[in-house]
């Protein structure tokens, strides 16, 4: 028996190997990775891309547009990205990811990042380290620098101390160095940045200096802080608002084209501020100063702008259109001069809009209440001609435009004299006002226009009500309404620089319809399924 | 010529031999039992974190063929189910299938009377499927198929396996090798009439490979 047995082992020990190696390789921890939470930023239109950003798979996933048949490429990026914005040109996406702290198997030491994702260079993104988990970016109108600043969202929860105060400035014309991105702390008075609009390159009048350079104009209760983004380690200027009563907040910068001035208005503020930057040798003997200052000015607006526009008229004259509800006005500044003439409209008006929108100066204003019709019914609009507007014998050519309801939002289209409407809350019933005729048109929904847009050259109306799966066009030529079929419900349409209309279905596999023109037929439109997981099986752990 | 001779009379002596090795013994099988594959790929850990579990079904016939004293050659035939569900991103439900058909050779060492240990080899096919739920409207499914290689070491255990009937029980640990299939998504329910042109991007290459345990029922005859 005993030799039976010996006679066996082999075999038995054969079996009890196999046993134990296939026990020891039975069951493996799968990656952290697969179980994160995944919030899919997007869709971003761009020139001719429509960009998601993945937060759980590190990437970027671009849909190209450009074909008959749309492209994906994906660029990896860092760990759970948080904000997202493209620049001015739609060929560049920003992005700040939150980074991680190995805490789990499978995490990753990573600190925060600001990403640039070229779409022109799919794959492949510039890095820049920015210290501090800042979750909001500003870019410059040209595109050469962004500053990555805190919303005032509160307390970061995964950091002991946060710096609301503090800032990146990127060159986004250098690669990432010691000095790029500049971390600077701005001078607070006690309020935190609430927002950060940067100029268009500004040369200052007078300045050794002839480099256009990016001035940053950062807004916080009570207080105005200037700093010049394209040397970050300089000085900023503080400049206070408020005169130790209600706290003023600044709402809106707009610069004036091609001078070194912002135009500022601000909550509880009588004026329109104007800040005019001028050139100011620096002092050597102070470490850092800047060479420039700021001149204040209040321009009169005299009853609590809501609303401002900025133009340079056909002769120069740079004039600020305030409105005033307060005093039923709109006020018209030469800023050279701070001349004013006031211009009485019954409506209490909170919306200006000027066309054309682009270059150009523009041939006429449009005023709105926005809700301000609300108990009487504000049931209108006014056009203001400005050609004239700089002849103080000039008479006023102010119209008024009689609507059935109320305003609820008044949208400028792109390089038209149009304008749409929005009359009610639930957007079903629209109108479109005609700037040169002031004949207004009346657009009747099925459901409430959850998502719209408007082809470039402000050609047609896109939009999207989600609970209907069509997309509806208006030909803004003649407003003829006509729709296009879809096969699912759509949750968001835009138009891309090349004239490609972009459906997303809202589905966490990416689905999205791509319809080249407005006029194309069904057989020309494609179905996009699982772009978002596109290649997901090919990653490796 | 002469060597042709030669080599049939040896198959005829290996047959003979057999033949009289294996009187007392059953030259067919039928098993029926429960299968397990530990997925370990990244492409399988993408979709679940669970392992795939199954049926398994399979049938065997003694070749008559004994190449070493003791050693009996058998071949098999064999077809496996198995599922798995999981979750991505913590929001897309998954649900895997797999079916596989594969048939090969074992060769089969009597321990004692009740007792036989085996080793087996076999390739085939296999077909793996899977549908990912997205939320919302959207789920899709995709399937290919691809080959499989797959090896093991089981051991039997017999109440009787004296003719004409055996039963007993056979434990099996073994690797399956499986070939990365390309999936492409489908949408599930596109009741759209006359719908628009889709284009289904592939989710990528699925691998089920993975060592494998087995338990199963088999009756002789």
């Amino acid at each position: 028996m005993r030799d039976k047995l010996l006679r066996m082992s082999p075999a038995a020990a054969l079996i009890a190997a196999a046993a134990l190696a296939v026990t020891a390789c039975w069951s493996d921890d799968r990656p952290i990775r697969w179980s994160r939470s995944r919030t899919v930023l997007g869709p971003i239109a761009l020139k001719a891309h429509v960009a998601y950003i993945d937060p759980a798979l590190d990437r970027v996933v671009l849909v190209d547009v450009t074909a008959d048949q749309p492209v994906i490429s994906h660029t990896a990026i860092g760990r759970r990205a948080m904000y997202a914005v493209p620049s001015a040109d739609r060929h560049r996406l920003f992005v700040i990811t939150r980074g991680e702290q190995a805490i789990h198997p499978g995490e990753i030491d990573q600190p925060p990042m600001f990403w640039v994702v070229d779409t022109q260079r799919p794959g492949a993104a510039a890095a820049y380290p920015i210290g501090s988990p800042f979750d909001r970016i500003a870019v410059s109108p040209d595109g050469t620098l962004a500053v990555a600043y805190y919303s005032a969202s509160g307390q970061d929860a995964e950091g002991v101390f946060r710096n609301p105060n503090e800032l990146a400035v990127i060159d986004l014309a250098r690669p990432p160095g010691p000095s790029n991105p500049a971390l600077d702390t701005i001078r607070s008075f006690g309020s935190v940045p609430d927002g950060i609009a940067l100029s268009p390159p500004i040369v200052l009048a007078g300045s050794p200096d002839p480099t256009p350079r990016t001035f940053a104009f950062i807004l916080s209760a009570s207080n105005l802080t200037v700093l010049d983004a394209t040397h970050p380690g300089r000085r900023e200027l503080s400049i206070r608002l408020d005169l130790g009563g209600a706290p003023v907040v600044p709402r809106e910068v707009v610069f004036a084209p091609g001078s070194a001035s912002a135009y500022v208005r601000s909550d509880h503020a009588r004026d329109v501020l104007q800040v005019a930057l001028e050139a100011q040798p620096a002092d050597p003997t102070v470490p850092g100063d800047n060479d420039f200052r700021a001149i204040v000015a209040e321009l009169g607006a005299g009853g609590g702008p809501s609303d401002v526009a900025i133009y340079d008229d056909a002769a120069g004259r740079r004039v600020v259109l305030a409105a005033t509800p307060d005093t039923h006005e709109v006020v018209v500044i030469d800023a050279d001069t701070a001349q004013f003439r006031s211009i009485p409209i019954a409506d209490p008006i909170n919306r200006i809009l000027l066309f054309p929108a682009g270059d150009g100066p523009p041939h006429k204003a449009l005023f709105a209440s926005i809700n301000g019709g609300a108990a009487g019914g504000a049931s209108r609009l006014w056009v203001l001609d400005l050609d004239h507007l700089g002849d103080p014998l000039a008479q006023v050519a102010l119209r008024r435009i009689d609507l059935d309801k109320p305003v609820r939002d008044v949208v400028a289209v792109p390089d038209r004299d149009l304008a749409m409407i929005v009359h009610d809350d639930a957007r079903t019933v629209l109108g479109v006002v005609d700037l040169a005729t002031t004949a207004t048109a009346p657009l009747l929904g099925t459901g409430r226009l959850d998502s719209y847009d408007f082809s470039p050259g402000g050609g047609y109306l896109i939009g999207a009500t989600s609970g209907v799966a069509r997309i509806g066009f208006v030909a803004l030529d003649n407003l003829h309404p006509t729709d296009f079929r879809l096969d699912d419900l759509p949750v968001h349409v835009l138009a891309t620089a090349n004239g490609k209309i972009f459906v997303d279905h809202g589905s966490a596999l990416g689905h999205a319809t791509v319809i080249p023109s407005p006029g194309a037929a069904r057989g020309d439109a494609v179905v996009l399924s699982g772009f978002l997981v596109a290649g997901v099986l090919d990653e490796e752990d | 010529m002469r060597i042709a001779s030669s080599f049939a009379l040896a198959v005829a002596a290996a047959a003979t031999a057999a033949a009289a090795g294996h009187a007392d013994t059953n030259r067919n099988e039928l098993s029926f039992g429960g299968n397990a594959r530990a997925l370990r790929t990244s492409s399988a850990n993408a979709v679940t974190g669970d392992n795939l579990a199954g049926l398994s079904i399979g049938a065997a016939r003694d070749l008559a063929l004994a190449p070493l004293p003791g050693l009996a050659l058998w071949a098999e035939a064999g077809l496996t189910t198995g599922s798995a569900d999981g979750v991505m991103f913590q929001t897309m439900a998954t649900e895997l299938r797999q079916l596989g058909l594969t048939g090969g050779l074992a060769a089969r060492y009597r321990l004692h009377r009740l007792v036989t240990a085996s080793a087996r080899v076999a390739l085939g096919a296999q077909r793996a499927e899977l549908h990912v739920d997205g939320g919302g409207s959207v789920a899709q499914s995709g399937q290919a198929w691809g080959a499989v290689a797959a090896t093991g070491a089981a051991l039997d255990l017999f109440a009787t396996s004296r003719p004409p009937f055996g039963i007993g029980m056979r434990v099996e640990l073994g690797y399956l090798a499986a070939q990365g299939v390309g999936l492409a998504m489908h949408r599930d329910s596109a009741d759209a009439v006359a719908p628009l042109a889709i284009r289904d991007l592939m989710l990528g290459q699925l691998d089920l490979s993975g060592p494998s345990f087995a338990v199963s029922v088999l009756g002789q005859f």
